[in-house]
């Protein structure tokens, strides 16, 4: 082969530009905030476990606080963060554990002083089975885990008694902790990838979703090309997401099904209808719906033969490749029909982000319902549908304490 | 003092309210400038509602842009109200938030840093084949009313030690990021995007695998000689594979271009002989699934190195595959490639006009390369819609 070209060569100081740009209000700190801020210090560093470990986590800003702040730090703080950290603290276990070579005695460091994945993870090259234990049982709180089980996972750690000792601290967690945000716990279980019952766990950490009615009509756009997966043949997230639908609306609201892949086809089914009913008409050929995904088209298509929905459902694996663009269609669809539906897209775990990056480009509101691997979060669908979106997040915010 | 003459302050609408809150919502963490002016629209409106926001924001997500920008704001703002709730606030922030909230105030939110290359380009027997075969594809382009827009983003290029398709997008002056191969990984790759692969294309498993799911998606691989078995036999198997065989720095004569392919259109030019240019170690595709389509085909290569395909393309779900032999940019090799190509009489154009000093079949190699190159990526421009 021929040699690589000039240009792999790095090039000298003077051929490269460092491009950076700072944002702020360019002001100095005022007196009120400084005093606030020196106060959360002096607090800080009157516990030196939770000192050591707020300086462990984020070195850097602890320092950048008393640095250009010009706050005085006490004897222990001066020495862990500008000088030798003292003997025994966490920063001194972080850097024995880079030199630990026994997995026991690492785990033992990790434990105690409560290190996280993030350091663990750059101080040690490979990270062994009972340091991974030790990361899930010594992990400071359930967000600190929870922020880090994605990682465990991806490097395989979360097997055997790293697993066991998770569901045990999900379970309880579960039972005595507040429960967490449902799109907190929703990404979690999405992005860990983890077996059925840790993602079960996980869910138990949530507010259990309220048991909600749908009102209004609604449109269940259903992605049907060529891309997305068949479980048996059968469109299986758009099936549970229909019986589901279906159960909660009302029976004199309509439900409007369209199947599309570049093409848009009606999909006939009687209300109120099963599972199993549910998986029979959605076993749509591929080839019958073209070459392509075309959400945009779909909508378009609901404009122009279906009386206004209140609603649209589009279960999508987050792509398209057509004209015309789904964030146009949107406000096509609000122009020729006078009305602002609500719009929901469901997507499969390993669902891509173009539709949502598209549709938050161009300003239009939707929510984004993502499913776990195994459809075991399904049951919090509902609650997020029958929000109305944008005037119920106005309302939450309007009523919250300040 | 307030007097009977002065104004009475008109009390904001539900709706605007509303609609401010929105445009909060709206706003995206990575651009600060609309962020910061979205937070300052709602408190010049509604004081006690941007707390509330603020407050919002900080018990749903502290670390995030929109509680470091709002607590900033109301930090330094003239409203003690706001400077109280801020002390308040930081009482419980994790010590990294109130750090990113102090650098906001400072002007410290740094938001994108990184270095600039000078590009160094290098030049070498072929630069003023390909400057000038550029400008024959762009007027070809333009006069069939085959060119389609590029905004940016559409190609996304991974870089290799042994090709740069980045020279060739420069010539026909269209934009593209360029990405480690590592970075496919976990890249957000877009179903409308094409995904041009420099050799040889090192990706790991779940490189590959993202990339068949990209593919199978919507998007639209292209890949060049040792690509063929790094990447495309492990991400779509059974399709095309290396024969075995490899070729030296060598032209063969080009015996057939798909006359009815869209992508093939004026790649061979009237009244000259096309040659195909080989890198050394090339390797030669075997095509084993009836419907992978051969674009170019030379006998010559099937003589001399088995099978004959140069260029071939398949669909893979809603994607597309082309795979090319040799590589994107055709270098000059010591044995002299071109002369072994012989002169051919130039090729005619519509318009343009070929620089006298240049080597002919260098202008045609280079010509017929750029414009395979600019039909395929102009065709799926527009197959995905703007």
């Amino acid at each position: 082969m021929n040699d690589p070209h000039d240009d792999d060569i790095p090039p000298s100081p003077a051929s490269a530009e460092a491009i950076a740009r700072r944002h702020g209000l360019f002001k100095n700190v005022p007196r009120s905030l400084r005093t606030a801020v020196v106060a959360r210090l002096t607090a800080l560093e009157g516990d030196p476990a939770r000192f050591d470990r707020e300086a462990l986590a984020a070195n850097a800003q602890v320092k950048r606080l008393y640095a250009l702040l010009h706050v005085r730090p006490g004897a222990r703080a001066q020495a862990t963060l500008f000088d030798r950290a003292p003997v025994g603290g966490a920063r001194d276990a972080l850097r024995a554990l880079s030199r630990e070579r026994d997995p026991g005695r690492a785990a033992a460091l990790v434990r105690a002083h409560q290190i996280p994945f993030r350091l663990v993870a750059a101080a040690m090259r490979e990270i062994p089975a009972a340091v991974g234990r030790a990361l899930v049982e010594g992990a400071a709180d359930i967000d600190a885990l929870l922020s880090s089980l994605r990682f465990l996972a991806r490097r395989g750690l979360i097997v055997g008694e790293a697993r066991g000792a998770l569901l045990a601290r999900l379970a309880a967690s579960a039972a005595e902790g507040p429960p967490l945000p449902w799109r907190k716990v929703e990404a979690v279980a999405r992005m860990a990838g983890l077996d059925r019952e840790v993602t079960e766990a996980i869910y138990r950490l949530a507010r259990a979703p309220k048991s909600a009615a749908l009102t209004g009509d609604t449109a269940l756009l259903v992605d049907g090309s060529v891309s997305v997966a068949r479980a048996g043949g059968c469109l299986e997230l758009a099936a549970q997401v229909g019986v589901r639908v279906d159960a909660a609306l009302p029976a004199e609201a309509r439900l409007v099904v369209l199947a599309f892949g570049a093409e848009v086809v009606p999909v006939d089914r009687a209300r109120r209808a099963d599972l199993g009913r549910w998986r029979d008409v959605l076993r749509v050929p591929a080839t019958a719906l073209g070459h392509g995904t075309c959400p945009g088209g779909a909508l378009d298509f609901l404009a122009r033969h279906e009386p206004a929905v209140d609603r649209v459902v589009l279960v999508t694996d987050g792509t398209e490749n057509r004209a015309p663009r789904l964030a146009g269609a949107v406000d096509r669809y609000r122009a020729s029909t006078g009305r602002a539906p609500s719009l929901c897209l469901v997507q499969p775990h390993d669902g891509a982000r173009q539709l949502t990056t598209d549709l938050a480009r161009a300003g239009e509101a939707h929510e984004l319902f993502t499913a776990d691997p195994h459809l075991t979060g399904l049951d919090a669908l509902l609650p997020t549908l029958a929000a109305r979106g944008a005037d119920d997040l106005y309302a939450e915010i309007a009523a919250w304490p300040a | 003092m307030v007097t009977t003459t002065d104004p009475i302050p008109p009390t904001p609408t539900d709706a605007a309210r509303r609609a401010a809150v929105q445009r909060l919502l709206g706003a995206r963490e990575r651009d600060l400038a609309a962020l910061e002016s979205a937070h300052r629209e709602l408190a010049a409106l509604d004081a006690d509602l941007h707390r509330r926001a603020v407050a919002w924001f900080v018990d749903h997500d502290p670390e995030g842009a929109h509680a470091t920008v709002g607590l900033a704001l109301l930090a330094v703002g003239p409203d003690p109200a706001g400077r109280r709730f801020v002390q308040a606030r930081v009482a419980a922030l994790p010590v990294g938030a109130i750090a990113d909230v102090v650098d906001y105030v400072h002007g410290w939110r740094v938001d994108l840093l990184h270095t600039r290359r000078e590009r160094k380009r290098f030049r070498d027997g072929m630069t003023a084949a390909y400057e000038a075969g550029a400008g024959l594809v762009r007027d070809s382009l333009a006069s069939d009313g085959a060119g389609a827009t590029f905004r940016g983003g559409e190609l996304l290029v991974t870089l290799g030690a042994y090709d740069k398709v980045q020279q060739v997008l420069d010539y026909l002056g269209l934009p593209y990021a360029t990405m480690a191969c590592n970075v496919v990984d976990d890249a957000p790759l877009r179903a409308d995007q094409v995904l041009l692969v420099n050799c040889p294309g090192e990706f790991s498993e779940r490189g590959i695998e993202a990339i068949r799911r990209f593919v199978a998606a919507g998007g639209t691989l292209v890949t060049t000689d040792w690509a063929l078995k790094t990447t495309v036999e492990r991400a779509f198997p059974h399709t095309i594979a290396h024969n075995g065989v490899t070729t030296p720095d060598d032209v063969v004569a080009v015996s057939w271009v798909d006359p009815e392919s869209e992508w093939t259109r004026g790649v061979a030019v009237e009244g000259h002989a096309l040659r195909w240019w080989l890198e050394g170690a090339s390797y030669p595709i075997r095509v084993l699934d009836p419907r992978v389509r051969v674009l170019v085909r030379s006998d010559e290569m099937g003589r001399r190195f088995k099978d004959d395909p140069l260029v071939v393309a398949f669909a893979w779900g809603e994607g597309m595959v082309f795979h090319l032999t040799s590589h994107y940019y055709l270098q000059r090799s010591c044995g002299d490639k071109a002369a072994r190509a012989q002169e051919a009489p130039r090729p005619a154009t519509q318009g343009g006009d070929v620089s006298a000093h240049l080597d002919a079949s260098s202008l045609a190699a280079a010509y017929s390369s750029l414009r395979l190159m600019a039909n395929i990526l102009h065709d799926r421009r527009r197959a995905c819609g703007v």
